[in-house]
Formats: structure tokens, sequence, C-alpha cells
């Protein structure tokens, strides 16, 4: 039974850190269409700020047009997503992300699950074994 | 044990309180207007001004120039970010001018052209000291703007320290005389 | 004057509502029999009122009487008839309306319960939620009065926002509704027996209906906001962890845990305080939704009109609704103590279950805290972030997955002690097939890890359920000449849990296929082009101008063939409405039953052409179907009649 546990809560850990595999994907040298492709997936994470409940690659807006143009130079200009999501959120602020990022103020976040659910095995546990 | 058993059957008590707390203290801010949920902070407060170059607006085909921020250094002034086509810049068109008075104002003028831009100013009046152009909008990017009209208060060392979004109504205008007291 | 007794018939409930709840709180420890039967009349008295209160209003809408603000507000007499019908209940004061309709209705069908139910405990189920309704007809009678009357009627009214006029979205609240609503009825239950201090088989027996009810009327709900999204929307979105999405999910993942604790409690009697808590909680939730959705405390697209005085309001009922019942539950629950000690192995339905409901419940908090934490940061030091799919994929995901395992698992494990025969050769055979076919995903183009792991779970599913199906109907005697007796035999062994859990499958291979495998074609295209999806061509024909009853159409045709045969017309739209001043696209949908081809109109003309998205969503439907199917499979739970034997009794305090 601990082995199981073990061995899943590995699992856990590694589908929690894979959505921030963004932090090391590199830029440089990609193709024509893997810019498209990059320049959709990163504005598919940014908020659109005019109409707030879409992306900017779903919106329309002005703003949203010339965010995707931005972000198409900058990822031929070779800057890694990392980089090109701290220009944004150092001129928008955080909420401009679509996600959160991993700081201080959001360790919280990430983490309360992951507890929740381990504190929640120990009491099953101790309760199993009355 | 059963005091143990006690702390956990109050847990759910204790976070649901928690959460109707915090809950009502932002209610009670959205109510009495201490707070606007839609309008965000700038992030570039207490920074210095972005250093892309702003060109001068060219309504007669002169020679081309930028605006020199240090032309302002010295003095507290505001810029105001605008647009001949977005209306609510000409509902702000006499707060703006009210501030002129007190304040160097320089206006940029988004995604605007030299001519529609001259009419507005000659409908609505040119409370500005200089107006500069960002046709593609990568000024507005570089100041963290999302939206026209937009204010910005700049001190004498050339740090921002506010940002207005939207129109500057008169009682915002109100709340942003004090820092001008410095 | 009728719109005048419909508000009169109102302040007459609200009365008579507030006399019952004394009377209850003054006859709790009496044992005279007659104050059961007198708030059962009141029960079916309320219903009367209401109900007429409601018709009243529904009146109202039919004729377009826009001397009411509701109907001016929300209506507009060039609206056909069902969707002005159902703009009576696509705004706030009609939304609650309907609430307290439902609500009522409940109340009276539970007075009728003739089971063996203790008479103090039904008294007590009446007597709470007759303060729920109470409670309910103060808000409107205070805040949100439906029918406050305009000093001068307009002409016609303000029409109702053309994305709202919509058959998937005019049925979304009734059903949702009977889905919150019929937690309260559950929340009543736990609560009466906390004041009671009376739990045994038979309480369990009699909540398991109506849990099932609310948990299959929360999941129709909620598929058919995501399916209107889908098709309304324009670019096949269905899902965002908007506020009011997970205000409505959370509910149901408390539900689905609910579920399962009853059936655990009704079979060996365990986990009774939690069942009582979670059954308290999930009418919080349905709470809790309501307050973020009409408070201003979130601003998303879906809101009511956000007005923070309502909102201070709803959080007072939410406060004392669950504050109430927790502190009983602190003090009472211990008391709620089963003498006997059962025994169960680590391989258990036992373990299962309560596995089952302790990764429910913490999906369930993930849930509250991703949609809570940007409150919590903005109220504590100013700051906004968002939180994305991104988040839910990280820690909602994971969480939910072992779910998914130990349901394929958890039907062939025995109660108790006992160990199933063949317990590992059906695992291997799961494990099996599940590999077989992660291999054969991993083979498709544009596979990613995670839609592997995202088919293995529905693979893994599906092949459970099949054989806990043929193990399960193998041990019944089946006379096939019998029908009926067949028929209940299925029930009787579960059939509505391998509907519903099939339905799962079904819908995990469908977000598999929508999420992962989807296909899309952007571009400019004018009149003549051909775009070629797989071995299909869609040929852009013309473009025409219609009319509808309220608004103005452009209409591009296409013809989709293969092999030179016409499979289907698409007639991708891009409408105005005049009244509200408002564009929308009406993308074109094929839905087949592997997947849909999904067209949206841009702007465009003539000399440039127009822009256009195809996009090619595998299993998209199976979404919805999986949906459909779970809903299917609770219904007919509910005629499992299987009886069980009250053997355990618990210590009764009063």
């Amino acid at each position: 039974m601990i082995n199981i546990l073990k061995f899943y809560m590995i699992l856990i850990f590694s589908f929690m850190i894979t959505p921030q595999s963004y932090v090391f994907a590199d830029n440089q040298s990609l193709n024509k269409d893997e810019i498209i492709n990059k320049t959709r997936e990163i504005s598919q994470n940014i908020r659109c700020l005019v109409c707030r409940n879409q992306s900017i690659d779903e919106s329309n807006s002005e703003l949203a047009k010339d965010l995707r143009v931005l972000i198409k130079g900058k990822i031929i200009d070779g800057l890694s997503d990392k980089e090109i999501y701290n220009y944004l959120s150092n001129r928008y602020g955080d909420y401009i992300l679509l996600n959160p990022p991993f700081k201080t103020n959001t360790i919280l976040l990430w983490l309360l699950p992951f507890l929740i659910l381990i504190s929640g095995c120990f009491v099953m546990i101790k309760f199993l074994k009355k | 044990m059963s005091y143990n058993v006690k702390i956990i059957k109050m847990l759910p008590l204790i976070l649901f309180f928690s959460i109707v707390l915090v809950s009502g203290l932002v209610l009670y801010q959205v109510k009495y207007d201490l707070k606007d949920t839609k309008e965000l902070k700038s992030q570039l407060i207490g920074k210095s001004i972005p250093l892309i170059s702003i060109p001068e607006i060219n309504y007669d085909k002169k020679i081309n120039k930028n605006i020199n921020f240090n032309d302002f250094k010295n003095n507290i002034f505001a810029v105001n970010f605008f647009a001949s086509w977005c209306a609510p810049c000409r509902i702000e068109a006499p707060v703006v001018e009210e501030l002129s008075k007190f304040i160097p104002v320089i206006g940029i003028a988004y995604k605007d052209n030299a001519e529609d831009n001259k009419k507005f100013l000659n409908d609505y009046g040119n409370p500005y000291d200089k107006i500069g152009l960002d046709n593609l909008g990568k000024v507005a990017i570089e100041w963290g703007v999302y939206g026209v009209p937009e204010t910005f208060l700049i001190n004498r060392n050339g740090i921002i320290i506010y940002r207005h979004a939207g129109p500057l109504l008169y009682d915002v205008y109100k709340t942003d005389i004090l820092p001008l007291l410095e | 004057m009728i719109p005048e007794i419909g508000h009169i018939l109102l302040i007459i409930t609200f009365v008579s509502s507030f006399i019952q709840s004394i009377f209850w709180i003054i006859t709790l420890g009496s044992r005279n029999t007659v104050n059961l039967i007198i708030l059962q009349k009141f029960a079916v008295t309320n219903f009367i009122l209401i109900s007429s209160s409601f018709s009243i209003l529904l009146y109202s809408f039919i004729i377009s009487d826009f001397s009411l603000l509701i109907v001016t507000n929300n209506s507009h007499s060039l609206k056909p008839l069902i969707y002005k019908i159902s703009g009576l209940w696509g705004n706030h004061e009609g939304s609650l309306m309907l609430w307290t309709l439902i609500l009522t209705f409940f109340t009276y069908l539970i007075s009728r319960n003739k089971s063996q139910i203790s008479f103090k405990l039904l008294s007590s189920i009446l007597g709470v939620q007759t303060i729920i309704l109470f409670s309910f007809l103060a808000f409107i009678l205070f805040t949100s009065n439906p029918f406050e009357r305009l000093e001068t009627p307009p002409i016609d009214g303000k029409g109702l926002n053309p994305l709202l006029q919509d058959p998937g979205l005019a049925f979304h609240p009734p059903i949702l509704y009977l889905g919150y609503v019929g937690l309260s009825v559950s929340f009543s239950f736990a609560v009466a027996a906390l004041i009671t201090g009376e739990i045994n088989q038979i309480w369990a027996r009699q909540i398991r209906p109506w849990i099932t009810i609310a948990w299959s009327a929360l999941t129709l709900g909620i598929a058919l906001g995501s399916w209107w999204a889908y098709y309304e929307l324009g670019w096949g979105g269905w899902w965002f962890w908007d506020p009011v999405e997970n205000a409505s999910f959370m509910p149901w993942l408390i539900a689905t845990a609910l579920l399962h604790s009853v059936r655990l409690l009704e079979t060996r009697l365990i986990l009774v305080s939690w069942t009582v808590l979670l059954a308290i909680l999930g009418f919080s939730f349905s709470l809790l939704g309501t307050f973020i959705v009409r408070s201003g405390l979130l601003t998303s697209v879906h809101a009511f009109a956000t007005d923070p005085s309502r909102g201070i309001f709803i959080l007072i009922i939410l406060t004392i609704a669950t504050g109430v019942p927790l502190i009983l539950y602190a003090i009472r629950s211990s008391d709620l103590y089963t003498e006997k000690k059962i025994e169960f192995s680590v391989f258990s339905k036992e373990t299962a279950l309560l596995i089952n409901n302790l990764f429910l419940s913490t999906a369930t908090l993930t849930i509250l805290i991703g949609t809570l934490y940007p409150l919590f940061l903005d109220a504590f030091n100013g700051e906004k972030i968002s939180i994305g799919p991104a988040y839910y994929n990280a820690t909602f995901a994971p969480i939910m997955a072992p779910v998914i395992l130990i349901m394929a698992i958890a039907p062939f494990l025995n109660w108790g002690t006992k160990i199933n025969n063949n317990f590992s050769k059906k695992i291997l055979f799961i494990i099996f097939i599940t590999v077989l076919g992660a291999l054969v995903l991993s083979m498709i183009k544009g596979a990613t890890l995670f839609s592997i792991v995202c088919g293995s779970l529905s693979i893994w599913l599906f092949s459970g359920v099949l054989i806990n199906f043929i193990s399960q109907t193998k041990l019944n005697n089946l006379k096939k000449g019998e029908f009926r007796s067949w028929l209940n035999q299925l029930i009787n062994n579960n059939l509505g849990m391998h509907i519903a859990h099939l339905g799962v499958a079904v819908f995990l291979a469908g977000i598999t296929g929508e999420q992962f495998f989807k296909t899309e074609i952007n571009g400019r295209k004018n009149i003549g082009d051909i775009i070629k999806i797989g071995d299909r061509f869609l040929k852009f024909d013309d473009i025409k101008f219609e009319s509808g009853p309220n608004y103005k159409s452009e209409m591009a045709i296409f013809t989709l063939s293969k092999n030179n045969n016409l499979i289907d017309t698409l007639k991708p739209e891009k409408r105005f409405y005049p009244v509200q001043q408002t564009q929308t696209t009406e993308a074109a949908i094929l839905s087949e039953f592997f997947g849909d081809t999904y067209l949206v109109l841009g702007d465009g003309n003539k000399e440039i052409g127009w822009s256009v998205r195809l996009y090619y969503n595998p299993l998209v439907s199976w979404i919805w179907g999986g949906a459909c199917l779970m809903a299917l499979g609770g219904i007919i739970s509910i005629f499992r009649n299987r009886k069980t034997k009250p053997n355990i009794i618990i210590r009764n305090t009063i």
C-alpha cells in the first residue's frame, strides 16, 4: 500500500511540474511553422485585457492583435517563453497571464491541494486503523 | 483523542468563516466604492519612464523630432494617452484642460494620424505642451496601456507615481491633486 | 391588478413560512404526531401559493405586460413564445422565483413521504425546508421583487440578449436549479438528523433518491451549459474554469461524493458524520455559487447584474445557513455513532469508497482554492492574478485520475473481508487492454503524454465497466422469457451504476479526442475555394443575406462532400440584432459520431474574400453523450430497490 502511495506521489509531482516546463523552452532557431505555433501557444496563455474572458489568441480586439505581433517578434528575436511572459507581466501585471506563475505569492495556491490530499490520506489511514 | 476529533470537526466551520470574512470585506469595499474591481494597477508605478522614443506628431510635415522628457525635469508633469476616435477622450477633455493649468501635460496620440488628431484638438481644445504619435501602439505597450484614455503622473525625478485608466473624471481629478501638492 | 395579486401571494407565503418555522421550533420536543400533519398541510399550501404566484408572473411574460419592470428588461414583443417564457428565469429576480417554486414543490413531495421514516425526523426535515423557503422569500421581497411596476410602461421591452435566445440556454437554468434545490433537500435531511439525533439505514434509503435526482440534474444542467457554449461562442470552447462554471461544478463534485458516501452508509453504517457534513456542504456550495454569481464579488462574462447589496444579503443567508449547521455539526455529530465495529480489508469496497470520497473532496477544495484565491490575493495586497486551465490541469486532473482508476475496479471488490476470487484475473485483463490501447494511441499523429494518459484512463474505465457488467449479469438467473423481472434484476444489480460509469468513460474519451486531437484550418477564402479535410472536400459555394424574426444575417453556403457525394451543407452566419445592437456569429456544425466539423465565418467581402475558421473536433459529441449517459444511469438507479436489512441500530439522543 505504501509503495503504491509513493509511486502515486511521484506521478502527481511530475504532472504538476510539466506545465511549468515552459520555463525551459528555448526559442532559438525555429522554422516558420514553429514560430506560428509557438506564437499561438503563448497567446493562448495571455489574457485579452479588453475582452477579459478571452485569450489574445481568441480575441479580435486591437490590443490583442498588437500583442500577438509583439510576441511573434520576440520569438523571432529568440527570447524564451519565460522571458516573453515576464516581458508582458512586467508591463501589465500577473493578471495578463492566464496561468498563475509560481512566485512567493502563489506558493500557497500551488501547494495547498497537494497538502490537503496528504493530510486527508493521514486522517483516512488513522480512521482505518481504528 | 476526542480533543483531536473536536478540532477536526471545527475545521470546516473555521474555514467557512474565514471565507465569509474575506468575502464580506471585499464586498464592503466594492459597495462603498473603495475599490474598483475592473481597474488594473499599473506595474510602472515607482519606476522611471520607459525608454522607448516617441516621435512628435507632425502636422505640417516638418522635421521629425522625438519627445525629450528631460525638458520637463524638475517639474511634475502628466502624460495623457488619447485618440481622435476615442469617445471617452472627448468627455475628459475639459478636465485635462483644467489639469494643464497647473502642470504641463504631454499628449500621446494612440493609433491616430495627424489630420484626424488636428481636427480633434480643434473641436475639443489643445491643453498639451507637446504631442507624441504612437501610430502602431508600441509605445502604449511599453507603458502598460490597455485602452484609451489613460493618464500618468510623473514626478521631478522622472519616476511614474500615478496612473489612471479611463476618462479623467472630475472626482478622480480631485484625488490626484494631492500628490501635486508636493 | 393581477401582478399585485402575485406579489400579495408572495407576502402571504412569507408570513406563512415564518409562522411554520416558529411552530416547528416550538414543537420540537413534543411527541404529538398532529404537529407533523400540520406541517404537511402547510407544505401543500406553500406549494399552491407559490405556484400561483409563479403562474401570474409567467402570464405577465406571455402577454408581454411591459408595466412590469422585469418583463420590460427581459422580454420583447417580437420574441418567440418559448423565449418569452424562458426570459422569466434568465435574470436575477425570475431565477429566484423559479428556485422558490422548485423548493416548495420538493418540500411538498417530501411531506407525502409514507415510508418508515420517524415522524420527528420528517417534521424536522420539513421545518428546515421551510426556513430555507422563508429566507429566500425574504431575499425576494426585500431586494429582488419580480412584481415591481414601472410608472410609465414603455411600448416595447428591451429585448433579451440574442445570445440567450437559444434552446440550450433556455433549459439550462431550470435543470440546474433542480439540482441545487435537490441538494437543499439532502441538506435538510442532514440538519434534521443532527437535531433529532436519528440516523439509520432508513434515513440513508430516503435521502438517496433526492441526492440522485440532484446529481443527475446537475450533470445535465452543466453539460447543457457547456454544450451551449460550444456551439454558440464560435471557437469550440466549452469549459473555461470560469468562476460561475466552477460554482456549478463544485456542488456536482460534492453530490458525487455524497452519492457514494450514502451508499456506504446505507450498507455498512460507517462515515455517518462525514456524510452529514457533505450533505450540509453540498447545499452551502450551491448557495456559495449563487453568491458568487450575483454579488459583484467576481466579475465574469456569466455574471448577472452585479449588485453588492444583494451580495451582502446572500452572504448573510449563506453564513447562517452554513454556519448554524456547522456549529450543530461540531457539537452534535459525535453523538451519531454506531456501536458495532466493522472490519474490512484493504481491497474492499469500503476502502474504495473511502478513497473516492477523499479524492473527490480534495478535488472540490482545489477548485474552491482556484476560484477564490485571486479574490483573497486581491483583498490581501491588491495584486490581481488569474487562474487558468494550466492550474487545474496540474492540480485537479492528477487528483481525479485515481478516482477513475478505482472506479473501474471498485464494483468487483467485495464488502468487508471477503476477497474476490477472480480479482487478479480481472485486473490483469483491464491492464492488458489499457496498455494495448495506450500503444495504439501513441501511434496517432499529434499524441502527447497527456493525451495518452487521458485516453488510457478512458480505456481503463471502459474495460472495467465491461468486465463488471458481464460478471454481474452472469450472476443473475436470467429467465429471458420474463422481461420485466429480468430488467428488474438488472437494475437491482447496479445497472444504473454501470451506465453512469460508462458515461464517464465516454466523457473522458470525448475530452481526449476534442482536446488533444483537434485540427484547425484558418484562412481567407473566397467563393469557389475548396478546403480539404482528410478525405473530404469543403467547397465555398455562396454568400447570402437573410432575415430572421429579429435579426439580419450574412450567411455563407458551404458544401461538404466525399468522392463527389454530398454529405451535408454547412451555413455559418454572422447575425445582427438591431434592437440589442449586437452582432453574433453562428457557427455551422456538422455533428457526427466520430467528430464535429465546425465552421465559423468571419469578416470579408467579394474582393478580398472572407476570413474562415474550420475545426475538426474528434469525439466531441461523446462529451455531451457521456454526460447524458451519466444522468440516465443516475435516474435508473433510483428504481433500485434491494431490501437492506436495518440490523444495526444507532444510539439515539435527543
